[in-house]
Formats: structure tokens, sequence, C-alpha cells
């Protein structure tokens, strides 16, 4: 039962991520819902149990992106296993604070892999100092209450 | 073996790779499919209500400066009613002389209307999809517009009901352009997504602020006679080859709704 509502909260925020997102934009800036939402889910869960479902759920985004194909897959695998061995080797408790902080350095590791493939590929991409600072901001508000509603689900 | 597959993080890069490869070779176009067909009524409801609501709040934020807006379009409406009794008067009098010298009338491109559904994953407005595709007659590289032939992209992938359309904020998009006035070309892209930049204008010419850009029809990619923006800011230095300018463009990309593709004949 559980396994189907996660990947209904999956589907349900790509939709709102194509669909409502683009209207929360401040700057050329938005949140980043699919992030938020599977960090959450790796520092709950691990990333043994959940690789699966971060590749699925970088495949759904790679439909509705004008990127190409592989590029936020790939950041997203990347940011998200760096971030499950932070959360087993150097935090010791998984409190809220520790959470949050995780979420948000899941975030700029995601947005550096996303700069350095798009260098890679050789992609022009709209992003500064300015946008990935926005974006950190979005991405905390987010967190909070990702990780609020992610526990009344688990717990 | 066994052990090899115990490693997630290797399993996935694996399928991912796979993935990336099959995406190439054109085997996910299917899959590609279904999931924006069944994604599709969700993600037009989605999109319409969010328009709304951002319509509504917009509404509330801008109600002080309404009356002043008011005024300004008021004038601005004279100006333009002033300047097409003028321009009906040229149409009249080159349709006389076209007839008159034996030349035939452009054909009109037809066009197909569609549903903008959702914007780019990254939230940069890069890229929209709309829910016409190549059922519908739609092409890869056709050019987008909406009302009153204000070019808003190309379609850059097509799949059966779907478009995926490369907005002109989009840093890597290229547009031949021309300015109206002078007729000085150049070349247009997306510029950190807020606003355009025209580039490879000649330095020694003079381009003023406020001056209408339209496509210049160069390449062929784009009719010629798009309007695609306003000057805003000109940027020349002797030591470049060329000056560059900022072009506010005309399209209102938070409030984009229906656009009409150009089914060229």
């Amino acid at each position: 039962m559980k396994f189907f509502l996660v990947i209904l909260i999956f589907i349900l925020a790509i939709i709102l991520q194509v669909s409502a997102a683009p209207f929360l934009v401040v700057f050329n800036t938005g949140p980043n819902l699919i992030l938020i939402l599977v960090l959450t889910l790796v520092i709950l869960k691990t990333f043994k149990r959940t690789w699966w479902m971060v590749v699925l759920t970088g495949f759904l985004i790679e439909l509705f992106s004008g990127l190409p194909f592989g590029l936020i897959s790939l950041s997203l695998i990347g940011s998200v296993y760096l971030i499950d061995w932070l959360n087993r080797n150097v935090f010791s408790t998984t409190n809220f604070l520790a959470m949050i902080s995780l979420i948000i350095l899941g975030s700029l590791i995601y947005s550096i892999l996303i700069i350095i493939l798009a260098i890679l590929f050789k992609i022009k991409l709209i992003l500064n100092m300015q946008n990935l600072f926005i974006e950190l901001s979005y991405n905390l508000i987010m967190a909070i209450i990702f990780l609020y509603a992610a526990k009344k689900i688990f717990y | 073996m066994r052990n090899f597959f115990s490693y997630p993080l290797i399993l996935s890069l694996l399928i991912i790779f796979s993935l990336v490869f099959l995406n190439y070779q054109g085997w996910l176009k299917t899959p590609q499919n279904t999931i924006l067909n069944l994604t599709v009524s969700t993600q037009k409801t989605i999109y319409q209500y969010s328009l709304k609501i951002n319509g509504f709040f917009n509404f509330l934020f801008s109600m002080n400066f309404l009356n002043q807006e008011n005024i300004e379009l008021k004038q601005e409406n004279l100006k333009l009613f002033g300047q097409i009794i003028q321009l009906e008067e040229v149409v009249r009098e080159n349709e006389f002389l076209r007839q008159q010298m034996g030349l035939e009338l452009s054909e009109n491109n037809s066009l197909i209307l569609a549903h903008v559904i959702g914007w780019d994953s990254s939230n940069s407005r890069k890229s929209f999809l709309i829910n016409k595709g190549a059922k519908d007659g739609v092409k890869k590289k056709a050019a987008i517009i909406t009302s009153g032939n204000i070019l808003v992209g190309q379609t850059i992938e097509v799949f059966d009901s779907f478009s995926r359309i490369q907005s002109i904020l989009d840093p890597n998009s290229r547009i031949n352009a021309l300015i109206q006035e002078s007729g000085i070309t150049g070349l247009i892209r997306g510029n950190q997504g807020l606003n355009l930049i025209l580039d490879l204008l000649p330095q020694r010419e003079e381009i003023k602020e406020g001056e209408i850009v339209i496509t210049s029809g160069l390449a062929g990619l784009f009719p010629s006679g798009l309007l695609i923006g306003k000057i805003q800011k000109v940027f020349s230095l002797d030591v470049q080859m060329s000056q560059t300018a900022e072009v506010e463009p005309i399209t209102d990309f938070n409030n984009l709704e229906k656009v009409f593709v150009i089914k060229s004949k």
C-alpha cells in the first residue's frame, strides 16, 4: 500500500513541478519539488532500499525536461548517493536539523553536478549565484513541509 | 556477478546509461508518448488552475497601479488607432501597386492552435510542452507564435500528440532578427531567462531604445516579420567589433496559455 502511495506522490509531484511550480518562479528560479522529495525519501529510508525509485523518478523527469537525456538522472543519482553516504558516515543522528542540512547540501551538490555535466555536454544553463541562492532558499522551505508530511506517512 | 548487483549505485548507473542509449536510438518514444498521454489531462487542469490563481494574485498586487496604467493604455490606444488608419491606407496602396505590377500576394501560413500544458521541469523557462503533435501536423523546427504574430519559440521535439517547444528565452536558441525601424540585422539569443540579447549589430550604426525587433527570415527557419521584442539597452564599446542590445520580449511568458504552431506549406 505504502509502495503505491509513494509512486502516486512522485507522479503527482512531477505533474506539479511542470504545471504549478513555474508559477512560483522568482527571478527565473523556483522550487525543485522532485529533488526534495527524493532526498527526503533517501534520508529516511537509505539509498540501498530506494535506488530504483530514484532511477524511475529521474527517468520521469527527463521526459518533461528540455535538457539532454541523462543529465538530470545522473545528477540526481550522484547527489542522492553522496547525501546517503554523508547521512550514514558523517551525521551521527538523523534529527530534524540534520535532515534539513542534508537536503540543502543535496540541492547544492545536485546544482553543481548539473553545471559540470552541462559543461561536458556543452549546454548553456540559466544558472548564476543569485539563482542558486533563491533555489536553495525555496528548497529549504519546501523541505520543512515535506519532512513534516513524510513523518506523518512513514511513522 | 551476484556481488556486482548488490551495489545499487553501479546498477543505477547501468540502467541510466542503458536508457540514454535507448533514447539515442529513438526506442523510448512509445513509453514517452504513453506517459505523456496518461498525465495530459491532469497536467492541463493543474496548469489552467495555476494560471488562474497566478492571475488573481497578480491582479491583487497590481491594483494600486491600475489607474495610472489605464491612463497610459488609453493614450497608447489613441496613438495605435492613428497608426492603424495610416497602415490600412498603405495596405490598400500596396495591393493596388501589386495588381498593377502583376505580382501575386504572398500566401499565408496555416496555423495550429495549441494549449501549453507544462514548463520545463527545471523552472528555467527554457522549454514547454504543448498538446499538439505529429498527428495534428506539427513538424520539428516549426515556429511558435501567440496572437498578434509574436514569436514564442520553435518545436525541438515532436511526439504523436505532444511537442516540446524551445522558448526564445533559452540561451541555446538563435534567431536571425532585424530592427524594424533601421533594418539593422543581428542575432537574438536568451539571456539568463529574463530577457533577450541582440548580438552582432554593426558598430557604426545608431540603435535607439524602444525600437522594435522582428524576425528577419534569414536562414529560413522562422518566417520574416514576427514580433520579438523592444530594445531596452544598448551596449557599445569601441574595442569590440559589434554592438549588443538587451531586448525585452513582448510575450508574457508568465501567462502563456494558448499558442499557434505555424504550419509552413
